[in-house]
């Protein structure tokens, strides 16, 4: 089987999270790294403060723990 | 640099392998290592790891020390990580491990030093993605879809 290296991050990975958690077990299993971008976090923070009410500051919470450790695409 | 790595006594190749010397089934043993421990200065790091290391054997747990670029076997990193054998051997297929092949012979042996460091990766990488889940929650944004 090839092996994936990396999997880019898309704003609808994020939320609804099911995918994501399933992305996030992989990835501490080594099955791949996953990337993202600013602009994809920044285009989901804007979707997520429009379309699900929340505050920006509560959106930025998420793309923070992001950044915080894993890679940029 | 040296690794520390206790292994519980119950089982284990590498421990037979690498410390059949110092077996703290052996009273002797246990009790030599129990007054080595409360003779240790431990107002250091170095004391103290020590001290915790005796202390272990002092409680009748095997414990092996390896340097750090010692080389282990693959079912050796597999005990180390607490992984089963068979997710050495991805690892290793996918080359997120290193090995070499000892010469003239199939058999692998992978540093210390990577099994350490794939270990650590591990680590953060669940502690990072704990992160990210306690963030999504907080968000209100589990279970909503």
């Amino acid at each position: 089987m090839a092996k994936i290296d990396k999997v880019l991050i898309d704003t609808s990975e994020l939320f609804p999270f099911t995918i994501m958690d399933l992305l996030l077990t992989l990835a501490e299993q080594f099955v791949f790294t996953w990337v993202w971008t600013d602009e994809l976090l920044d285009e989901w923070e804007r979707a997520i403060v429009e379309t699900k009410h929340r505050t920006p500051e509560s959106a930025k919470s998420v793309t923070n723990a992001v950044r915080a450790y894993s890679n940029p695409g | 640099m040296v690794a520390v790595i206790a292994v519980s006594a119950h089982d284990g190749d590498m421990t037979q392998n690498l410390a059949a010397t110092l077996d703290p089934v052996d009273p002797g043993v246990r009790a030599a290592a129990s007054r080595l421990a409360t003779s240790i200065d431990d107002s250091s790091e170095v004391g103290r790891v020590v001290r915790s290391l005796l202390n272990d054997v002092a409680h009748g747990e095997r414990v092996v020390v390896l340097r750090i670029d010692d080389e282990v076997s693959p079912a050796e990193a597999a005990k180390m990580l607490g992984v089963t054998r068979q997710f050495v051997d991805r690892l290793l297929a996918d080359e997120v491990l290193a090995c070499r092949r000892l010469p003239g012979s199939r058999h692998r042996r992978i540093r210390v030093q990577d099994v350490v460091a794939v270990g650590a990766e591990r680590d953060a990488r669940r502690a990072g993605h704990d992160a990210l889940r306690a963030a999504i929650e907080n968000a209100g944004l589990l279970d909503e879809a």
